[in-house]
């Protein structure tokens, strides 16, 4: 009898292959048309694979957390000749059980080769059968899934566009890859690949080609840009750098009139509220261990050495974070001093490497902007940073007296690396942080 | 207009005029003049100068070596360049290392008529290139060209290193040029010598989409299928015709790489580790940034040169098949 491939299905729009999570049958097993006969787990979901028809599992190519491309070729089954005709079903032009490559016709009728599930069992494909084989056999790159040939004609339609199978995800010439040359170009021209996302590539599948850069930057120069300076381009590298890591910020008001009373108390210099914050912090931070600001680094975590954390100064052309060292063990009357002394140079741009190297945390300070709330991104070798938003007037509902009391409030964010800590230490820690800012006088 | 093969000729009858210690040696090339004709009236023009040789290209070589020694500058006709494998021995083991380990000079010429034709078969038909330029100490010269062909017997005559010269027999009747060029050649080298042309790669076409790196009679072959991707598909190829495979203009291949981005070598001979293979290592290596798409090459296929005219035709790479590959590689 003959028989039928079982092929990995489109899962899904964007989806180019799926892992099995359950197999439903065996070899030797009977099947009704449309019954599931196994799972499989995309990014987004878990599916089903059903039986085009009934019929009898010949073979399964397929291993339990196996990733598979779409159209991979998961089984067999023997079906009639009757249900292949009533179905209107392909069956192989090629039965032997040997050859484990299939060719399915794309839309344009161009043959596109599946991947081999054994190694070294080569099929003869349609196109070497009629061309002369020049040179090394170049089409078969072992460890990719499909043939370099197939990222250009093979699954183009007459315009252009692409048909049958997705462009899988790890092939290039994709719209993302680079290659060596245009990377050469990029790093020639401190390019990153996020300043090419508005380059509208006319390589294959989309991708940049170096002509495209040059078109690119050339329209960049009607608008006559002017060199940034090194102090913008530090805080770019540093802010991309950090954001290559999951951040998530969480926020909560925080009641300050206690903060205000007594700093209303404090001989001068008066500590800012940034100041009390970042003493609150490293004090929350030195009650957990600075379990907030412990790294996740090649799968260890790397506690802090010491609670040395910075405040963020707005500089000419960008910001720069001077650090108080061990905060935790300075109560906030010392702190003050130094915390003036850092800042005059800071606006004298007289820091040195040593006042702003090695700090575990930062705590900034937007409200004087007029913000209210912000989601703050942390220096690159820091794993948390604090924001400060605007002093707001709010009613707070007051059980005792059944009735809305004004407050003075301000909103604190906290970004964390994802990696390393969660929502509940973060809320945790900025718990800790409203306690402490209400017994202003303890810090 | 003189051929490939009148312009060989007329290299070696420069030589032995303007040389004493030039002298001719192979089989048949005496009062025959040649296999091929290549010494066609030189015997009687330079009596005692053009001398037949037994069927023994070991002792040819041999012979050749031992003359070089003497102070004379050899050239060497092997009748095909398949037989030259019966020379091996005194080509890589005695010329190529004489230098090496003597401090003597070997300055032999080995011509070697390369290459087939439909019918020829695998014993005479190779191209044999690729073997010599494996070993160092040879110098490997593929012309491509009726004025190369003249240009560089006169270089190879004049280097004091041995030379193996790949004459490619499907270019000696049909290619043919208006004139001979102007060469200055000093073969005394007393002096000043002027410079050598070998070595130098030429750009046989410019163009602006992919490099084709390439030799001897292959380069006609990648100028066909330049000319068609041209006028059907508007697709650009740049030529680069290497003239001497060793040692090899690595600059010229980079720099035009660098202009087109992508590469494709291909030859005549065998694809196993061969004059391609070395292209494509190089430009790989240092030249990986100046790259769009992998750098490829395109050889006969891995088997001997087929006897039958149409297992030949589709051996060798032609037109056609250049056409192809550049294509694909174009898609990249």
């Amino acid at each position: 009898m003959p028989r039928i491939p079982l092929l990995m299905p489109q899962l899904g729009e964007s989806i180019a292959e799926a892992t099995v999570v359950n197999i439903g049958i065996k070899v030797g097993d009977t099947v009704q048309g449309d019954q599931d006969i196994m799972e499989v787990e995309t990014n987004k979901a878990v599916l089903n694979v059903s039986a085009p028809a009934p019929g009898r599992i010949l073979e399964l190519n397929v291993e339990p957390q196996g990733t598979y491309p779409v159209g991979a070729v998961l089984g067999y089954l023997e079906v009639t000749a009757a249900d292949i005709a009533r179905l209107g079903l392909t069956a192989p032009a090629d039965t032997a059980s040997a050859h484990r490559v299939e060719s399915q016709q794309g839309a344009d009728g161009t043959t596109v080769e599946m991947p081999e599930t054994e190694p070294g069992v080569a099929s003869g494909s349609d196109d070497d059968a009629d061309r002369p084989h020049f040179g090394p056999d170049e089409t078969n790159t072992g460890g990719d899934i499909f043939p370099i040939s197939q990222t250009g004609s093979a699954n183009r339609g007459e315009n252009g566009e692409g048909v049958g199978l997705p462009v899988p995800a790890r092939v290039a010439g994709g719209a993302g890859w680079f290659s060596p040359r245009v990377q050469a170009r990029m790093r020639e021209l401190g390019l990153q690949p996020g300043d090419l996302a508005g380059v509208a590539g006319t390589g294959t599948g989309g991708r940049p080609t170096v002509a495209d850069v040059e078109k690119f930057l050339a329209g960049i120069e009607a608008h006559a840009p002017r060199p940034a300076s090194a102090m913008r381009l530090a805080i770019a590298d540093a802010m991309r750098r950090s954001w290559t890591r999951p951040l998530a910020t969480v926020g909560r008001p925080i009641v300050l009139d206690a903060l205000f009373a007594h700093r209303a108390t404090c001989a001068e210099p008066k500590p800012g509220l940034a100041l009390y914050a970042l003493r609150a912090l490293a004090l929350a931070l030195a009650e957990t261990r600075g379990a907030a600001v412990t790294r996740l680094i090649g799968g260890k975590l790397v506690p802090p050495a010491a609670l040395d954390i910075g405040f963020a100064v707005e500089a000419t052309e960008g910001i720069v974070v001077p650090v108080l060292r061990a905060a935790d063990k300075s109560p906030l009357r010392e702190l003050t001093g130094r915390y003036v002394e850092l800042l005059a140079l800071a606006q004298a741009r007289r820091l040195t490497p040593d006042d702003t190297e090695g700090a575990v945390a930062s705590v900034t300070n937007y409200g004087p902007f007029g913000l209210t709330w912000g989601t703050p991104i942390p220096l690159p070798d820091q794993a948390l940073i604090l924001g400060i938003g605007a002093l707001q007037k709010a009613p707070r509902w007051d059980e005792a007296t059944a009735a809305f009391l004004p407050v003075t409030q301000a909103e604190f964010t906290l970004t964390i690396d994802h990696r390393s800590l969660d929502g509940g230490g973060a809320g945790r820690l900025l718990a800790r942080i409203a306690e402490l800012l209400a017994k202003p006088a303890e810090l | 207009m003189i051929t490939y093969l009148e312009a060989i000729r007329a290299a070696q009858q420069r030589a032995l005029r303007e040389d004493e210690r030039v002298f001719l040696y192979g089989q048949d090339i005496g009062r025959f003049g040649g296999a091929f004709k290549a010494t066609k009236g030189l015997a009687a023009e330079f009596p005692g100068r053009v001398i037949d040789s037994p069927i023994s290209e070991d002792a040819q070589v041999g012979l050749a070596v031992g003359a070089a020694l003497e102070g004379m500058r050899p050239i060497v006709e092997m009748q095909f360049a398949d037989f030259s494998s019966v020379a091996f021995n005194q080509i890589i083991n005695q010329a190529a290392t004489l230098f090496w380990r003597t401090q003597l000079p070997c300055p032999i010429v080995v011509r070697l008529p390369s290459g087939g034709t439909a019918g020829s078969g695998p014993f005479h038909s190779q191209c044999m290139e690729s073997l010599y330029a494996h070993y160092p100490g040879l110098v490997v010269m593929t012309p491509a060209t009726v004025e190369d062909a003249y240009t560089l017997l006169l270089e190879a005559v004049a280097i004091d290193d041995p030379v193996v010269f790949c004459e490619h027999k499907l270019l000696y009747y049909h290619l043919k040029a208006a004139r001979l060029p102007e060469v200055q050649i000093s073969f005394q080298r007393n002096g000043h010598a002027p410079a050598l042309t070998a070595g130098r790669a030429r750009l046989a076409r410019a163009g602006r989409d992919l490099t084709v790196v390439t030799y001897s009679a292959t380069v006609h072959e990648a100028l066909a299928a330049a000319a068609e991707l041209s006028r059907k598909e508007g697709i650009e190829l740049e030529i680069v015709d290497l003239r001497t495979v060793k040692p090899l203009d690595t600059q010229t291949v980079l720099a035009s790489v660098a202009r087109t981005g992508r590469l494709l070598a291909v030859g005549e001979s065998m694809p196993w580790g061969g004059v391609t293979a070395e292209v494509v290592a190089r430009v790989a290596s240092e030249g990986f940034s100046l790259l769009d798409a992998p750098p490829r090459r395109l050889n006969p296929p891995d088997t001997p040169v087929p006897s039958h005219p149409n297992l030949w035709h589709a051996h060798r790479p032609g037109a056609e098949s250049i056409a192809r590959a550049a294509r694909d590689l174009l898609r990249y």
